[in-house]
């Protein structure tokens, strides 16, 4: 099946190979539905700091040096402004950081408007910092509302050649097909059909 | 406990991992060469917008497993 989520680990994936080797952070979030309690817009600006300064060698000084404080503090987490400070003097001296957020539409209203709110905040103050979003069309005003418009858009379609891989893998994958009886042609055939079928759709 | 959890309980890696594992080679591939990611991703500082927004439907996916359906009775 395919679905947003597979654009959106295809691009992580992309952009990280891309990276490679380069003063560029490539970090990623997937919302979802089931976890909406949990994903808060702090605990998502926490996530894209803990891929950054955990990800190397390494804890970087500032963060560990926030939470030694904290822990003595008794152990609080910080909250969402210090963690959005927290997060830009992180990724200041990175060339680009790419951010890509899956499905963002899955996250509770009030947490998305917060987190789109900062993420319009880090872009300004870190110019570097580029955003990759997907989500259900329904939600492209507020994005746009929060965003300010002029953002690159791409609508997710089933595509022609996307179908005739599909089928041309689940063909493959099936065991019951007797190959004398069902040819190559004949596969062919079906996947053409198939695939001129779904794209009247 | 530890610094990460402090930072944040959120895993997206495990459900990284999850997607890729079931990702078909090849599929979406159209969206890395449309002009938008082009333009996104080489975007310098200032000039273009820093954001690229990907919309689906969940029909997308439902398209899928009808034809999938379809093509298990024939």
């Amino acid at each position: 099946m395919l679905t947003k989520n597979w654009i959106s680990s295809l691009v992580i994936d992309t952009l990280s190979e891309l990276a490679y080797g380069q003063n560029i952070a490539v970090l990623s979030l997937y919302c979802d539905y089931q976890a909406r309690e949990d994903q808060s817009a702090v605990n998502m600006v926490g996530s894209l700091l803990r891929q950054v300064s955990l990800g190397g060698v390494g804890i970087l000084g500032e963060v560990l040096k926030s939470f030694e404080k904290s822990r003595k503090g008794g152990g609080k987490g910080l909250r969402l402004g210090e963690m959005v400070q927290l997060f830009i003097k992180t990724i200041v001296s990175l060339e680009r950081v790419y951010i890509c957020v899956d499905a963002i539409d899955e996250l509770l209203p009030e947490n998305r408007s917060e987190f789109l709110r900062v993420l319009r905040y880090i872009i300004r103050e870190a110019p570097g910092t580029r955003l990759f979003l997907t989500g259900r069309p329904h939600i492209r005003g507020g994005l746009d509302r929060h965003l300010a418009t002029g953002a690159y858009t791409i609508d997710i379609v089933p595509d022609q050649e996307d179908i005739a891989l599909y089928l041309s893998e689940k063909m493959d994958g099936d065991k019951d097909w007797d190959p004398d009886l069902v040819t190559e042609n004949l596969k062919d055939d079906i996947m053409k059909t198939i695939s001129e079928k779904a794209s009247e759709m | 406990m530890r610094i990460q959890e402090w930072l944040s309980p959120l895993e997206p890696h495990a459900r990284h991992q999850d997607v890729r594992n079931r990702r078909l080679h090849g599929v979406g591939n159209w969206v890395l060469r449309s002009n938008e990611f082009e333009s996104w991703h080489e975007s310098r500082d200032g000039s273009g917008s820093p954001t690229l927004l990907c919309y689906g439907d969940q029909g997308v996916g439902k398209t899928y497993i009808r034809y999938k359906d379809i093509f298990q009775r024939l």
